[in-house]
């Protein structure tokens, strides 16, 4: 398979089947981040297609000493960002305290602490994590789904974000805790 | 060991934790049952997140994306070149046949002129007959028009003024009528 970086190379030198070679590529983990971040099909996919426009149209500014992947879903997550502000929508961003941290990943485990109920098929369990993904705030969201969805690593999101990879590894861990709560509550 | 933090045991579900630490763990966890449980429960939760449902993406995505960057531009189809090529080709040919079968050029290229005014001449003797056909089809227009509107005042002078009135009220509701049918295809050129 080819690197990303050459069909990068062919694509700012308009090569059309190196750009859509990379669509091909990344098409299936932007709309898995771009869907569960909007909540809606037909605005996923349009939002999916404006990223990838966007990304080509700035191809030109990618420097290769950066992973391609990591590149892109920064342009993504702050076309996102730029959507909720221009919505007037709460934006996220990893500086702004995350309110009541009352699930922080640093805390002992409590006694009482067992939430989801062992007679829970596997199915169920998933439709109640995006059913909670829905709750949580969207900057532990995006962390969330980048690592368990995307599955991409610590090491990659803390590229995408520019924070340090400890913080990346807290706050996918808060997200967790927020969900195993929530997806425990649910009835 | 004391009891294990939540981000222990993600570190230890993620095999994030060095080979020393992830055995320590394990060692506690053997020995204590509230920390196992805690395990548990987020392990079925870690399996049920790394298989979340993918969203659906059209088989076409891509290539409607890549349309999008890079429009397909319809060519258009240019008559003057290709008519400007084929009479130049066919001059040429026609040159050549010329050399080549005997005769000098400068004869040949002057016959070629004289048959092009011949050309010129006739259709310019064509053109004037057009032209005096079409004033005398319009000179008969002309009569017959004034005829129609002698007729017409013949038949007004013989009729009252409350008939000539109704009459040409009359003619201007159908004429309304008429248009406010047709409005669709007078307006938009619509047939249906």
């Amino acid at each position: 398979m080819e690197e990303d970086k050459k069909l990068v190379e062919r694509a700012v030198r308009g090569d059309k089947e190196a750009y859509e070679m990379i669509i091909h590529r990344y098409q299936q983990p932007m709309l898995n981040y771009i869907g569960r971040m909007i909540g809606e099909r037909e605005s996923a996919l349009d939002f999916t297609q404006e990223i990838f426009l966007k990304t080509y149209s700035s191809l030109q500014m990618y420097q290769p000493k950066y992973k391609f992947s990591t590149w892109l879903f920064k342009i993504a997550s702050n076309y996102i960002i730029d959507y909720w502000r221009k919505k007037k929508l709460d934006t996220f961003s990893m500086d702004h305290p995350l309110g009541k941290d009352d699930d922080g990943p640093l805390m002992q485990i409590a006694d009482e602490d067992y939430s989801i109920p062992e007679r829970f098929e596997l199915q169920e369990i998933r439709k109640r994590i995006e059913s909670a993904l829905e709750k949580i705030p969207p900057e532990l969201r995006e962390l969330f789904i980048w690592r368990h969805v995307n599955e991409f690593s610590y090491e990659e999101i803390a590229e995408i974000k520019g924070i340090p990879v400890g913080t990346i590894k807290n706050r996918v861990f808060q997200a967790k805790e927020k969900i195993r709560r929530i997806v425990g509550k649910q009835p | 060991m004391k009891c294990l933090t939540v981000q222990q045991i993600y570190l230890y579900l993620e095999e994030e934790l060095s080979p020393e630490k992830a055995s320590k763990v394990k060692k506690h966890l053997v020995s204590c049952d509230k920390c196992r449980r805690a395990l548990e429960e987020r392990r079925l939760l870690h399996t049920a997140s790394l298989s979340l449902p993918q969203w659906n993406v059209p088989p076409n995505f891509a290539e409607k994306t890549i349309e999008k960057i890079f429009p397909v531009e319809k060519r258009k189809f240019r008559w003057a070149p290709i008519l400007a090529t084929a009479c130049s080709s066919l001059f040429l040919i026609t040159v050549f046949s010329a050399v080549l079968q005997g005769q000098k050029l400068p004869a040949f290229l002057f016959g070629v002129l004289r048959t092009v005014w011949g050309f010129i001449e006739k259709t310019s003797l064509f053109a004037v007959k057009l032209i005096k056909v079409s004033v005398n089809l319009v000179k008969v227009l002309q009569r017959f028009l004034e005829m129609i509107s002698q007729e017409l005042s013949s038949l007004t002078g013989s009729l009252g003024t409350e008939i000539q009135v109704i009459s040409i009220s009359l003619t201007l509701i159908l004429l309304f009528l008429t248009a406010f049918i047709f409005r669709r295809i007078f307006i938009t050129g619509e047939t249906k």
